[in-house]
């Protein structure tokens, strides 16, 4: 380094130049010292002098103080394997990483009936995590709150050791049904799931099984995955969802349910296949098959005069989706462009609505036979920061004689950073049978931390 | 029912090695080795130095934020079938590369790990001292890592790659380092003439976009008097520009570098404010054709014309 760049001087010198105003600009960063000085002679050092090594300015390597833990002091025969040494005497450094995600809004809205007005929903509050726990296995864990209860919507191991690009996850995690319901909610690019596949799948659906991952080149710049899972059951869960509430004229709410134990070709099954590929430099092309069938299940809700709750069983249901997406970005990566959209074809037992409540010819009214419904997304973002979009979404709605509902929804979301976003939505839903609803919705939606859920293309 | 399901279950099974064997490529000895890098720089160095013992190929194109660049399925492809994937690190691509190696699950890519050529840089700055998003979005651990635009940046990368490749092919270890040094003897030639600018840029004082140009400026003597962002990924708040452009006419700041990816409506708006001008300089390489000498070439050229100060006529170096 030359000796003759006085940088105290230069420190100085600027500073008194800056004055006051300047000085706040830049608090007390240091950009006023130049970060290093005229330095272009070549190269001329060892070789060892270059390469200090790896060592990063972390402290992987503790020392015995550091290490000591104040569990698992002596294992003796007969306790707990865990205790066979590291798993008590790492540091803090192999800790998964945490996170917190908060989604919620203020909106208005006109749901159709007697009701409406403004609300503050507080959508999610989320606790995630995640981390490696060896080279092939790795975990985490989502529970959520919508301030009523927690659930746990996902806690799954994932292993990758057994060939290049197949993987295999157990415990609880998403469906993986289309473009869309591995997603959260708080993640959707969308204010809320499509009404078709709320209606036909669920707003989340979290399944606790087993799922089998693959995927595969094709040529140079098309890759193709599948992945195939038994489930012991899914639930389906839907907060943050403006319209709940606007057909309780149709009465009791009914719940599928599964037995817990069943045989395993009446455990849930679900299928996906996927390739997307690149058409030019800027653009991709993505196309999806998928399948969830459900061979034995059951309707539960309402009671008959003595106040038994009614129920009936061994149904089965099938729904199949196709989904298409096509995205552009500019070559800089600050523009974009994204089209999409979904088929679904129900078919089975849909629905059941309880006749006669609370009377002694109390029943379920089941609905089967098959439904179809779609839905379509244009969005925009001119900038890292904003971007619009437009959801259509039309559906035959799972009631006696499939009234015709179409839901439409225009969304602006602005990204102060990328740990937050704030959004403002209209959406308009028409229903043949019913009146019109709509609703305004201001949505914030902050990051604290790692925020990650294990989403696959 | 069971039967339909097992049969369906199967030929997707089944269907796995088809299509997966349709893309194995084994790599013996005689074979170019694969090599994916993040961003055209390391893509050129690792040409010059492997020669025709690499067969490379690069993700970024050249305009993007090194932050968050978008990847595509050939991107996925080609990092699932390399031999070895290499990275600048420091948290430069920590955005987007984790992703793309956990989805591509290239076994020797996990195995030996990516190739991260900034570990070890000597020169580090802007090294945080507490970690906290109240100071930011970028936040880089270890340090500002666009070191891709320091003059030493071809000769330690080159070297990092050089040892690489020796110990993949070590039957052609004397290969690599021929190649290293003429590639060497090359930067030298062209590192005289950016010696030459930086007497002139020495002591000149800018306003950045986003701190991505600190190694440039800093190898030059070029005085970096803040950044339109407020803190490093926040984009810059009205109060924040009046407060800056008041502080660059009070300091006589008469240039704003920004990159490709960054608002250039936004860097002209405050240069106009502040009586200044606003310089786009690219970040790194332009993946077709361009090379990392040429791409220093450039930024210097440009760092000289945001002054209007012009070298004395040269022959051509490369």
């Amino acid at each position: 380094m030359p000796a003759s760049v006085p940088q105290p001087l230069a420190v100085l010198t600027l500073a008194s130049l800056l004055g006051p105003p300047a000085i706040a600009v830049q608090g007390n960063q240091p950009d006023l010292i130049p970060q290093a000085e005229p330095d272009t002679a070549p190269l001329a050092k060892p070789q060892e002098e270059d390469y200090p090594g790896t060592e990063l300015p972390m402290n992987l390597n503790p020392t015995p103080d550091q290490a000591r833990a104040p569990i698992g002091l002596l294992r003796s025969p007969g306790m707990p394997r865990i205790y066979w040494g590291q798993t008590t005497r790492f540091t803090s450094a192999f800790n998964p990483a945490f996170g917190i995600a908060v989604d919620g809004s203020f909106n208005w809205a006109d749901n159709g009936s007697d009701e409406d007005g403004f609300a503050f929903d507080l959508g999610v509050a989320e606790l995630t995590g995640q981390g490696a726990i060896s080279p092939n296995w790795w975990g985490n864990f989502a529970l959520e709150t919508d301030s009523e209860e927690v659930e746990l919507t996902e806690a799954a191991l994932f292993y990758s050791g057994l060939a290049d690009r197949t993987s295999i996850r157990a415990g609880r995690f998403f469906l993986d049904f289309g473009k869309q319901m591995q997603i959260h909610v708080h993640d959707l690019s969308t204010p809320q799931r499509p009404a078709v596949l709320r209606e036909y799948l669920g707003t989340e659906v979290p399944g606790t099984g087993f799922q089998f991952d693959h995927w595969a080149p094709i040529g140079e710049t098309t890759a193709f995955r599948f992945s195939t899972a038994v489930f012991g059951d899914q639930e389906s869960h839907g907060h943050g969802f403006l319209f709940d509430d606007h057909d309780e004229s149709h009465g009791p709410e009914v719940e599928p349910f599964v037995d817990d134990r069943r045989d395993f070709s009446e455990l849930i099954f679900t299928a996906r296949a996927t390739a997307m590929t690149d058409v030019g430099e800027e653009s991709m092309l993505q196309l999806g098959a998928s399948l969830r069938a459900v061979p034995d299940f059951g309707f539960e809700g309402g009671t008959n005069d003595t106040g038994d709750t009614l129920s009936t069983d061994g149904l089965n249901q099938s729904v199949y989706g196709l989904d298409l997406t096509y995205g552009w970005n500019s070559d800089d990566g600050t523009r974009s462009w994204t089209f999409g959209g979904e088929y679904l074809y129900a078919d089975g037992d849909l629905n059941a609505e309880v006749v006669g409540d609370g009377t002694p010819g109390a029943s379920l009214d089941l609905l089967s036979g098959s439904a179809q419904g779609w839905f379509a997304f244009a969005e925009h973002a001119w900038d890292q920061q904003n971007s619009v979009g437009l959801m259509v979404s039309s559906l035959e709605k799972l009631e006696e004689a499939l009234p015709r509902e179409t839901e439409s929804t225009l969304y602006w979301s602005h990204y102060p950073t990328e740990f937050m976003r704030v959004r403002v939505a209209g959406i308009h839903f028409d229903r043949e049978g019913a009146e019109d609803g709509q609703a305004l919705m201001l949505q914030l939606t902050g990051y604290i931390g790692a925020h990650g859920h294990p989403y696959n293309w | 029912m069971l039967t339909r399901r097992i049969l369906l279950l199967a030929t997707l099974i089944g269907a796995t090695p088809l299509v997966s064997g349709a893309s194995a490529l084994p790599v013996d000895g005689g074979d170019p080795l694969n090599v994916v890098t993040t961003i055209p720089d390391l893509a050129d160095i690792v040409r010059e130095v492997g020669g025709d013992e690499v067969k490379v190929r690069c993700v970024a194109k050249g305009r993007e934020n090194l932050h968050s660049v978008r990847l595509r399925p050939s991107h996925l492809v080609m990092t699932a079938r390399a031999d070895l994937f290499v990275q600048v690190g420091l948290a430069l691509e920590h955005g987007w590369v984790p992703g793309l190696l956990e989805s591509a699950r290239n076994s020797k890519i996990m195995r030996d790990g990516p190739l991260n050529v900034g570990t070890g840089w000597p020169k580090l700055v802007e090294i945080p001292v507490t970690l906290d998003r109240r100071a930011g979005v970028d936040i880089h651990p270890l340090g500002n890592p666009h070191i891709n635009m320091h003059p030493d940046f071809g000769s330690f990368a080159g070297r990092k790659i050089r040892d690489r490749l020796k110990a993949m092919r070590p039957e052609q270890a004397g290969k690599f380092d021929k190649n290293l040094a003429a590639y060497e003897k090359r930067i030298a030639a062209h590192r005289k003439r950016w010696a030459e600018a930086a007497k002139l840029l020495k002591g000149r004082k800018v306003v950045q976009y986003h701190k991505e140009f600190s190694y440039l400026c800093g190898a030059n003597g070029i005085l970096m008097v803040g950044a339109l962002e407020p803190q490093p990924g926040v984009p810059p708040t009205p109060g924040h520009l009046a407060q800056i452009t008041k502080g660059m006419r009070e300091l006589g700041v008469t240039v704003i570098l920004h990159g490709p990816w960054t608002p250039g409506r936004v860097a002209e708006d405050a240069a106009k404010r502040a009586g200044a001008k606003a310089v786009e300089l690219p970040v790194m390489t332009q993946r077709d054709g361009g090379t990392w000498l040429g791409f220093m070439d450039r930024l210097h050229e440009g760092l000289l014309g945001a002054w209007d100060l012009e070298l004395e006529e040269r022959e051509d170096q490369d």
